[in-house]
């Protein structure tokens, strides 16, 4: 084919048509995307669609980060406890990429006063170069959504199964098996060293703390307590970034005894996550760190009543089961 | 025609008399000849006419036409 | 940074281009190298060292043949000292642990003790193709075929060109280094050309070739877990895996030359119509096959030991038996490299030998299938023949990948004795294969463009050109043949949330 011949006009026309055709490709699989689909569908999609669906302006606190956010707080019992509205938007082994677009996502969407990131994404590398392809991935994701929702077009020939988006939790889902953690209970051993965070996560940590700062939200840094996941060499690395940003840091790992987690019970898989057992101590401890950010108590705005509704159904599971773990013979699977 | 060339020829229609040798300039890039008629072309070349044929002459150019392995042929001669 | 990754696609080779584009006619070489080297630097990090050190190694030896003169003796030692250095770094990094491997096994037959012990061996990216291209440059020099090149940047840009560092084509110097420092700038027309060829590249292996991946892990991996029709589709999936992985990245390979101005040659001419073993071979990895032929099988049939053959046999059992000896003299050593080349395991040493019986199964046959034509008067060229030996020759290909692609020998000999055992030929269609991993859906996208591509290289085969009669088109035509390709890709390829990227495969070897 002789492009010469081919006239400016076609040219700028093919162009023209290109552009529009994404457009309209990109609306139709995004309005599917965020009205007809579930977690089958939208896969690791389906928590940043949750968080859209959230009413606007409603959330004043949010975490983000790994699956060592969505087993450490809960927001149902953070509501029932103060009244302070929360969400958990984690996903689990959630890349620093991901992190940044679930919080543009919710500043797109929220006005949150507070920001809580889980800090063992801070660790997570596939490589430099993996790691900006998924960084031009994501950026055009968020430009053209048919570049994010291209797979849904298997709708047409397979019906998903399994497609309700659970909503109830806020982002936190009751898990209540245990298997408990054996190691030794001071895995943070009094060390100065320091573990290195990829330099790529530091750059995308670096927009992060910015995108907060310009927004007004303030941002903490937490560790959830796994003893799989944290040492004392990363403490110490993170502890030096959050007084490099001036930010508050929590670190759980250092507190299990205050928080009184017992390895033998709270564990959801030997030490890596925490169970409903765990995570109702860990967020109690949170809680404490919440009441001192100036938050507003709504469990009596009429607007909110279908947080109190959603909070005695969560409440009534939750303490069944935490109820069945402590009571429980040690060890139960499920 | 040069004697070399007939000579050639008669090599060649030994091997396959289908086709027109004189005037194909391409038997090498048109996959006539393939790599084992080469190898025993080789061979009958150099019994032919006394030279001997290396690695370096083992190009497509030096066999593309008759008239390519005769030039071929009068270089070793020398 | 794979060809087919956005990094590649969307940053360094725009941005190669642009300032390519932008530099003086006289510069742009420097600027390729430059940018070779970068890429070089992002797969290898610091083991470009090897890559920097053949670049100068070769340059100089060349330069040192050319003003040996007429020193016989000292040219062929300098020519002997070049391709042994190069095959012997090639076979000290990828070889090593192989060889330890055999002494041990040896050792330890005879009862002897300490073995030693493995080494971790990095190797750079693609030394099995630079190797392979930096020692036909110098037997091409010694050989006086070509003159030693005096421009450093013209030999390193023919070994490190980055669209062909990972996977070739493997280039002869005669055919690309002037081009690579020719300066061409970038037309609209090389530009279109080029990205067509891309996207057509990118819809073989990120649509058909990364969906199948999944399934073909599963069956060699779990190898003992599948038999009877299992294995034949084990054979079939990675061939076809394969095709289009290896096919589609040389169509962004060329492509990616293709907009600079440089013609890369051809490494793919539809390797499914062919009717023999050999043929096959002369229609897949072509690169391969035309350097195999050149500085190995060519020297081979030329050498005094063969032609000592020749006469001594040409007298003594005539022209049929010489002919297989002359054919077992020369595909032999072409062969065992073929499969070493690719890795160092048996395997694929089996798989060298393979292809070289099948071959001299040709030779040996040639005289009886004459006759057979001959005798029965069946039309060779009827369409059932045709037929018949493309589809035999299917087989012949299909059953080659297998031990290819297995874990080890032994496995590729378990899976080949498997594939008889309870045949089972429902589990096609009763959920054995369709589950595994893969969704209908899935399979749709495989079988329809598995179809597109056949059709394409039907289209080829009978000298079609796509291209031009598209041009002859009505505007919508044309216009709705390019969306369908770009979208094709955009919607069917396999990636985002839910799919694994897949590394190349034949940056591998």
């Amino acid at each position: 084919m002789d492009v010469k011949k081919i006239s400016i006009k076609e040219k700028a026309g093919f162009a023209i048509g290109l552009v529009v055709l994404l457009l309209i490709g990109s609306f139709f699989f995004n309005y599917y995307a965020m009205n007809s689909l579930g977690s089958h569908s939208l896969k690791r999609r389906a928590a940043v669609v949750r968080l859209q669906k959230e009413k606007k302006d409603t959330i004043e606190v949010l975490i983000i980060g790994d699956s060592e956010s969505y087993t450490t707080v809960s927001p149902m019992q953070v509501w029932k406890d103060t009244g302070y509205t929360m969400y958990v938007g984690g996903q689990s082994g959630q890349t620093m990429n991901e992190m940044l677009t679930m919080l543009e996502t919710g500043l797109d969407t929220q006005h949150p006063k507070a920001v809580l990131i889980e800090t063992n994404a801070l660790y997570r590398t596939s490589g430099n170069l993996n790691q900006l392809q998924e960084m031009i991935a994501t950026k055009a994701a968020s430009i053209l959504p048919i570049f994010q929702y291209h797979d849904l077009w298997k709708n047409a020939i397979i019906k998903p199964a399994g497609e309700a988006l659970n909503m109830a939790g806020k982002g936190f889902d009751i898990r209540d098996s245990v298997k408990p953690y054996t190691g030794s209970p001071d895995y943070m051993k009094q060390t100065s060293k320091e573990q290195e965070i990829p330099r790529v996560n530091q750059i995308l940590f670096d927009r992060i703390a910015e995108l907060c700062r310009q927004n007004g939200v303030s941002l903490i840094l937490y560790s959830g307590p796994s003893p799989v996941n944290y040492t004392m060499e990363k403490h110490n690395r993170l502890a030096r970034l959050a007084s490099q940003y001036d930010l508050q840091y929590i670190d759980m790992n250092m507190e299990t005894k205050e928080i009184g987690i017992d390895w033998n019970k709270d564990t959801l898989d030997r030490g890596d996550h925490m169970n409903i057992s765990g995570a109702e101590k860990t967020t109690a401890y949170m809680e404490t760190v919440l009441k001192t950010l100036n938050l507003t108590d709504r469990r009596k705005d009429p607007a909110y009543q279908e947080w109190n509704d959603l909070a005695e159904t969560y409440q009534k599971q939750a303490s069944g089961a935490i109820a069945r773990i402590r009571g429980g013979a040690q060890g139960e699977n499920k | 025609m040069n004697e070399i060339e007939s000579k050639i020829i008669k090599i060649l229609m030994d091997q396959d008399d289908s086709i027109n040798y004189a005037e194909e300039k391409h038997l090498i890039d048109n996959r006539i000849l393939d790599s084992f008629a080469i190898i025993s072309l080789v061979s009958e070349l150099e019994e032919e006419f006394d030279i001997r044929i290396t690695a370096v002459e083992m190009v497509p150019e030096n066999f593309n036409s008759v008239e390519a392995m005769a030039a071929m042929v009068q270089k070793l001669q020398g | 940074m794979g060809y087919n990754t956005l990094p590649y696609l969307v940053l360094f080779l725009p941005l190669s281009l642009i300032i390519y584009q932008v530099s003086g006619r006289n510069n742009r070489k420097y600027v390729l190298l430059i940018f070779s080297w970068i890429y070089f630097f992002l797969c290898s990090k610091k083991l470009i060292i090897y890559l920097l050190l053949t670049s100068a190694g070769v340059w100089l030896d060349g330069l040192a043949m050319q003003k040996s003169g007429g020193r016989k003796h000292l040219k062929t030692a300098l020519a002997v000292l070049g391709v042994g250095g190069l095959f012997g770094v090639l076979l000290y990094l990828k070889y090593t642990n192989f060889f330890i491997g055999i002494v041990n096994t040896v050792m330890a037959g005879r009862g002897a003790g300490a073995a030693i012990p493995l080494r971790h061996m990095l190797v750079p990216i693609g030394i099995s193709f630079y190797t392979l291209e930096a020692a036909g440059y110098l037997l091409e020099v010694y050989w006086g075929r070509q003159e030693a090149d005096p421009d450093f940047v013209r030999v390193a840009l023919f070994l490190g060109f980055f669209p062909q560092t990972m996977e070739g084509p493997i280039a002869r110097y005669q055919d690309t280094a002037h081009q690579l420092t020719g300066g061409k700038p970038v037309t609209e027309q090389q530009l279109f050309d080029g990205v067509t060829r891309i996207l057509w590249g990118m819809f073989k292996k990120i649509v058909i070739a990364d969906r199948l991946s999944l399934i073909v892990t599963e069956l060699y991996r779990n190898y003992a877990a599948y038999n009877g029709i299992m294995i034949p589709a084990a054979a079939v999936t990675y061939t076809m895996q394969l095709y289009m992985e290896f096919s589609g990245v040389m169509d962004i390979v060329i492509g990616s030359a293709g907009i600079f101005g440089i013609a890369l040659p051809e490494n793919f001419r539809q390797p499914f119509f062919s009717q023999s073993a050999s043929e096959f071979w002369r229609r897949w990895h072509i690169s391969l096959g035309v350097w195999l032929k050149t500085y190995l099988f060519y020297p081979v049939t030329t050498s005094g030991m063969t032609k000592k053959w020749n006469r001594f046999a040409g007298k003594k059992f005539g022209k049929y038996i010489t002919k297989i000896g002359t054919s077992f003299l020369a595909l032999t050593p072409v062969w065992l490299f073929n499969g070493l080349w690719h890795g160092a395991s048996w395997h694929y040493i089996f798989y060298g030998v393979y292809y070289l019986v099948l071959l001299m199964i040709e030779v040996i046959l040639e005289p009886a299938k004459k006759s057979f034509y001959k005798k029965t008067g069946f039309k060779k060229n009827g369409r059932f023949w045709t037929v018949f030996r493309i589809l035999r020759t299917w087989l012949i290909i299909f059953t080659g990948e297998l031990f290819f692609r297995a874990e080890s020998l032994r496995a590729g000999i378990a899976m080949f004795r498997s594939g008889f055992h309870h045949i089972g030929i429902q589990r096609l269609w009763d959920g054995t294969l369709l589950k595994m991993g893969l969704d209908q859906a899935d399979w749709l996208v495989i079988l329809a463009g598995i179809a597109v591509v056949f059709a394409a290289d039907l289209l080829k085969e009978k000298n079609f050109d796509i291209k031009a009669s598209l041009a002859k088109k009505s505007l919508p035509v044309r216009w709705a043949a390019f969306y369908g390709l770009i979208f094709a890709v955009l919607i069917f390829g396999a990636y985002g949330p839910g799919y694994q990227p897949v590394d190349l495969i034949y940056a591998g070897f």
